[in-house]
């Protein structure tokens, strides 16, 4: 489904009614959450939570497995699905009798076996609920205030455009704007010229999980794609692994630099939702005011209401449609890699 | 009376909002294009973002730090919202709440509703008394807002500092003045055997200095006077309850005169003097009225 949320609203910017939002307090199930880098995980125990629940994670000879705590086994039998892939410790939050490991999307800019580089990976942590922080992400306004310095000002922009596609599973934020400002960023450190470009954002978030994908092409600068887990540990913290697909892009200083931003965005991110996360978590129900520009946020309200509701009934399946919104390569209009790769 | 002090005048500018808590509410504190100071709900109506993270525009409203929406303060509407094309406006019903806000005594105050709106916080006789105040400041208290000020009243010198002197918390000048709206205690106070002496100068049975301290609504005035009956110093002082162990004391006192009479708050509570208050008869309680402002129980 497709809606074209922009264009002349000569009623208002305003959207409503205003959907029914309790983030924090339900554990949607059943979906492969990526908790550590692979490199993270070695012979002693890595802890790693989804929604509360604690895997104790370890690598033996025949690659990771999920034990009891206080197991000293170096190697066995695990008690819960777990995965190794794109460089990803994936583990299956939910009945393990539904884990199907093609549940996992391709992800065409990270290797199946092997791990990006040091540089182009990382983990943050966020002070709130995941479903305020996918928000957060499929929200591209709020990009000319908290990043400004790396994103530029698109308030000037000639055309901004906001557009969203959505299935069952996943949202999708397209965003086009026209002749914004080259951001201090792009001059100064990677020095374009030109004062104006054009850009076009995706970002891609998986609802069950909180993993999503992102990319922006932009006329004159470079950018790569990223990938960031976003996994529900409690409701008062999200840890995410990112990886950046560095290879996506020829320009070697960038392929080094950019990666180093995310912890600065992060902290910029959270400066906002650790404040906002008590305000939805534990206070009751309030009536956001929203515009156009919420479009994409308001439709993740929506579908993220509809599994719940689907999972309290005791659905856990996916429907039909879940695969259109696992084409990252697709979604992203990113090159697809000359291997392929299908276990 | 319903009026509660958030914070001093002097912190609330013109450039960055200031975030207090008030009671239950969380307060956005700045000063428009007039220099008025304007009190507004620290949660901005698109996505509870706190507005105090955000900045002051050139036209004096109050921008939200993650969207850029902005409000005027003294009604609370949403007056601009980014990106929006030219034919579009905001909704009348886009708004924040805003409080009636007054600055008296050096002080500002913030009301419980708009029947608050053009009564006046305080007294004349606070706002004269204040006249003297030069000095001030304010300070996060690890201590409940209720207790601090009833450890004021039971034990001065478990709160305060008055360079030279020696408050003595076990002997009372008479008995407590007490009523429905304030309490009144009275203090010996001696002097030091030398500057930084815990021991008493005289140890006689007289006391030429004695403290004053006075509780009524949210503010205490305390009143150290010599020999003559005379004001030697004084400070007027306000907790502000931040969390339920937590205030933040807001003080405004006189200069240091030319005896050089410093009185100050500690930063945290001298357990001794608490300790030996605690077993002595009588304790003071704040009055009611006070507690119920303390507790965000509007009247």
């Amino acid at each position: 489904m497709t809606r074209n949320q922009s264009g002349s609203a000569a009623t208002g910017p305003a959207i409503g009614p205003t959907t029914a939002w309790r983030p924090g307090t339900f554990a949607l199930r059943d979906a492969w959450f990526p908790v550590a880098h692979a490199r993270d995980v070695g012979s002693g125990v890595s802890r790693r939570f989804v929604h509360g629940e604690p895997f104790y994670l370890r690598r033996g000879s025949d690659g990771v497995f999920a034990q009891e705590r206080g197991s000293k086994a170096s190697t066995g039998h695990s008690i819960k699905p777990v995965l190794e892939r794109y460089g990803y410790v994936w583990v299956w939050y939910g009945d393990p009798d539904n884990a199907d490991p093609q549940l996992i999307p391709d992800i065409p800019f990270l290797h199946p076996i092997k791990a990006q580089p040091a540089y182009a990976i990382g983990t943050a942590y966020f002070d709130c609920t995941y479903e305020l922080l996918l928000e957060n992400i499929l929200d591209l306004t709020h990009i000319d205030y908290i990043h400004n310095v790396y994103s530029g000002d698109a308030e000037e922009a000639e055309e901004d455009d906001v557009t969203f596609t959505a299935t069952s599973e996943t949202v999708t934020m397209i965003r086009k704007t026209r002749k914004r400002p080259t951001s201090r960023y792009q001059r100064e450190v990677l020095g374009v010229e030109a004062p104006f470009q054009n850009q076009t954002a995706f970002t891609h978030i998986f609802i069950r999980s909180g993993m999503c994908f992102l990319h922006s092409h932009y006329s004159h600068a470079p950018s790569m794609p990223l990938m960031q887990s976003n996994t529900p540990e409690t409701t008062r913290l999200t840890r995410a692994n990112f990886a950046f697909g560095t290879q996506q892009t020829d320009n070697a200083a960038f392929r080094r630099q950019w990666p180093a931003t995310a912890a600065m965005v992060a902290e910029q991110d959270n400066s906002v939702l650790a404040p906002q996360n008590p305000r939805y978590v534990d206070a009751p129900e309030g009536a956001d005011r929203s515009t156009r520009f919420d479009s994409a946020g308001l439709e993740f309200r929506r579908r993220y209401n509809a599994l719940v509701e689907r999972q309290k009934r005791g659905d856990f399946s996916y429907l039909s449609d879940a695969q259109d919104g696992a084409d990252i390569a697709d979604i992203l209009k990113v090159r697809r890699p000359t291997r392929r790769r299908r276990r | 009376m319903a009026w509660t002090i958030a914070t001093l005048s002097n912190d609330v500018s013109p450039h960055s909002p200031l975030g207090v808590t008030v009671g239950e509410r969380e307060v956005a504190l700045f000063r428009d294009a007039d220099g008025v100071c304007r009190a507004v709900e620290d949660r901005c109506a698109h996505r509870r973002a706190p507005l105090v993270a955000g900045k002051i525009t050139a036209d004096g409203l109050i921008e939200c730090p993650y969207h850029g929406w902005r409000y005027e303060g003294a009604g609370g509407a949403c007056k601009a919202i980014p990106n929006l094309s030219r034919s579009e406006r905001v909704p009348g019903n886009y708004r924040i709440a805003a409080y009636p806000c007054a600055e008296s005594a050096g002080f500002v105050w913030i009301g419980d509703n708009a029947d608050d709106a053009g009564t006046t916080p305080g007294d004349e006789a606070l706002a004269l008394f204040a006249k003297r105040m030069v000095r001030e400041g304010g300070r996060l208290i690890a201590y409940p807002a209720v207790q601090y000020r009833e450890a004021l009243l039971n034990a001065p010198s478990a709160v305060l500092l008055v360079a030279g002197h020696l408050i003595v918390d076990n002997h009372r000048l008479g008995e407590p003045e007490l009523s429905d709206r304030h309490v009144e205690v009275t203090y010996a106070v001696d002097q030091r055997r030398r500057r930084d002496s815990d021991k008493p100068a005289l140890a006689t049975a007289d006391f030429p200095f004695s403290l004053e301290v006075r509780s009524v609504g949210q503010l205490d005035r305390v009143i150290l006077r010599g020999p003559d009956d005379e004001i030697a110093a004084s400070i007027l002082l306000a907790a502000v309850p931040v969390a339920d162990s937590l205030c933040r004391v807001v003080w405004r006192a006189e200069a240091r005169d030319n005896a050089g009479i410093d009185m100050m708050l500690r930063d945290t509570l001298d357990a001794g003097a608490l300790l030996n208050a605690s077993k002595a008869a009588a304790p003071v309680a704040l009055p009611h009225s006070a507690i119920s402002i303390l507790k965000g129980e509007m009247a």
